[in-house]
């Protein structure tokens, strides 16, 4: 659209530029932070599960929130395309 | 007459949340310079908000050339009217804690609007450091609060160490 | 009739700070808490984000991960502050308003739950001060007298105005006999919500000025309940190892630990020594000197041998 009309402002999406990644992270892990080897490692030592019963381990709870956030629409409101996970508009 | 927006500074944890939430709510980002309330380091030690009063009397209101700063008798409310304003900042410099600034995007002023009676910044506080209230119950509050010796916010917690 | 409760893990203890989790986990069973974890549970999510951004994303959400709780039956046991707020604060809502309960539920149906209010969220200090009780922790925990901390609460621990759980900090770590080193800035806030405007103001005028301050009293460990907390020191204290060679010496530690070690755990049973901002080596010993359950240098070295780092 930028070369056929190059004075159209670009779409601004109504979302602080620092919540953005953590949002795509939230909806694709559930969660904020990956599981790493690193940390499989260190949980084995603290004698805990590698994985933790989170949403790491249950994927389907993922998407449940994704149908959740599908359900409320505001998937569209922020301009997420869940499906790609990205933004639609810079 | 409608509330007030007061500020403890003994509660006051300098999470700056209610910076964020105001900028969001008003420009859509987290962005400190275009919040209209600030949290600032008290050089004594603690912290303090500077955050508009809505004076009984206000100064910017005088001090206006253009007639644009507008205080809504019933809700005791100070706005600015953005059609009116020419940007001359005669506000700012009479306001006692320098409450107007120039706003991004229209060269306007543009100070707190108590959010249209339901402030963003109330509902984000945690440490319950502002509170809304009645002019009366915060003049009662505020001099009470200046009565009591200063303490900086970043006392040691009461009953912690008795040693 | 005793209560039963599910651990919300949230994002960071999981991730970040296993030494955390298995302290408590391990402990709370020997006090005679009836704890398993919350199983399937995502972000709790971030109040501060979400309430400004779209309020019904945030008590949707927040429902999705209480009813997993409503599920087993339980309670929610919250150990991090920032979570604990989140949750309590929806479940609130969730209680007094029908209409927005009935909002929630429609959008959970989209994945076929439904969520019913039930239940109560609690914070791990109020699970250890009033269920356990702090007269039979003074009673029976081995006292860690000799051990100088430092604390941070934490602002979101601030939420009730008697500020009953921030007296229930402070209570706890008296009664485990740990000394409380004043620095003069505990209240001040880590800096995690202002990493979401200016990481730099962030890092240099929250994290660092406490971090300061914590250097100067020559203290043991730096003790916190919330996780959020602990994410932002992190954070700091690698940025700050990296960008200004800034060497924070002080171990970040978690209330449990010191429980877990009063109540007869040694340090290893729950890894306390991996995955640290600043080794704990020295802290370690020290409380094996205090509970006198340290090893043969032999042992020891076997021990430490795989630490990374």
């Amino acid at each position: 659209m930028k070369e056929l009309y190059p004075w159209r402002k670009a779409v601004k999406i109504p979302l602080p530029p620092a919540v953005k990644p953590q949002l795509i992270r939230h909806f694709t892990i559930g969660l904020l932070y990956p599981v790493t080897d690193e940390l499989r490692e260190a949980r084995e030592k603290a004698g805990l599960d590698p994985v933790p019963p989170t949403a790491h381990r249950y994927r389907d709870a993922v998407d449940d929130i994704q149908k959740i956030v599908r359900a409320i629409g505001v998937d569209r409101n922020v301009g997420l395309d869940l499906d790609r996970m990205e933004y639609k508009y810079k | 007459m409608a509330d007030v927006i007061v500020h403890d500074p003994a509660l006051c944890t300098g999470c700056r949340q209610c910076m964020t939430a105001c900028s969001f709510k008003k420009y859509g980002t987290y962005n400190y310079n275009l919040s209209l309330c600030k949290v600032l380091e008290d050089p004594r030690g603690g912290f303090v908000r500077v955050h508009c009063h809505h004076c009984t009397d206000p100064m910017c209101k005088a001090a206006c050339p253009a007639g644009a700063v507008l205080k809504d008798e019933e809700t005791g409310v100070v706005t600015i009217d953005q059609m009116l304003c020419v940007g001359c900042k005669a506000c700012t410099y009479a306001c006692p804690i320098s409450i107007p600034q120039m706003g991004r995007g229209l060269k306007i002023m543009v100070k707190c609007d108590m959010c249209g009676g339901d402030p963003e910044c109330i509902k984000v506080c945690s440490s319950k450091a502002i509170k809304l209230m009645s002019r009366e119950q915060a003049d009662a509050l505020v001099s009470e609060m200046a009565a009591r010796p200063f303490v900086p916010a970043t006392r040691p917690i009461a009953g912690a160490n008795k040693a | 009739m005793t209560a039963k409760y599910s651990h919300f893990l949230g994002c960071v203890m999981p991730t970040k700070m296993p030494w955390a989790e298995a302290a408590i986990m391990r402990t709370l069973p020997k006090l005679g808490v009836d704890v398993v974890y919350l199983e399937r549970s995502t972000c709790c999510p971030r109040a501060g984000v979400w309430i400004s951004v779209d309020r019904r994303v945030w008590l949707t959400l927040a429902s999705f991960n209480l009813l997993q709780a409503e599920q087993q039956g339980r309670d929610v046991l919250v150990s991090c502050n920032g979570c604990y707020v989140t949750l309590f604060e929806a479940n609130k809502v969730l209680n007094a308003d029908p209409k927005a309960l009935e909002e929630v539920n429609k959008y959970l149906g989209a994945a076929g739950l439904s969520y019913h209010g039930n239940i109560r969220v609690r914070h791990y200090l109020e699970v250890l001060y009033e269920d356990v009780g702090i007269e039979r922790i003074r009673r029976e925990a081995k006292k860690l007298t000799g051990l100088r901390v430092a604390i941070h609460p934490g602002c979101h621990m601030r939420i009730w105005a008697d500020g009953h759980i921030l007296r229930y900090f402070t209570e706890i770590i008296d009664a485990l006999g740990v000394e409380i080193v004043p620095y003069g800035l505990e209240q001040m806030c880590c800096g995690l919500q202002s990493n979401l405007a200016d990481r730099e103001f962030a890092t240099y005028e929250r994290a660092k000025k406490k971090l300061d301050a914590i250097q100067e009293t020559e203290v043991d460990g730096l003790v916190l309940v919330c996780a959020g907390c602990y994410d932002q020191f992190e954070r700091a204290v690698s940025t700050l190892r990296k960008k200004d060679n800034y060497d924070f010496k002080v171990p970040v530690i978690h209330l449990a630990e010191l429980v877990a070690v009063a109540f007869g755990m040694t340090p290893d049973e729950f890894g306390m020594r991996y995955m640290r901002t600043a080794p704990v080596d020295r802290l370690i010993e020290k409380l094996e000197r205090i509970t006198g359950t340290a090893r043969l240098p032999a042992e020891l070295a076997a021990a430490t041998e795989n630490v990374p780092r």
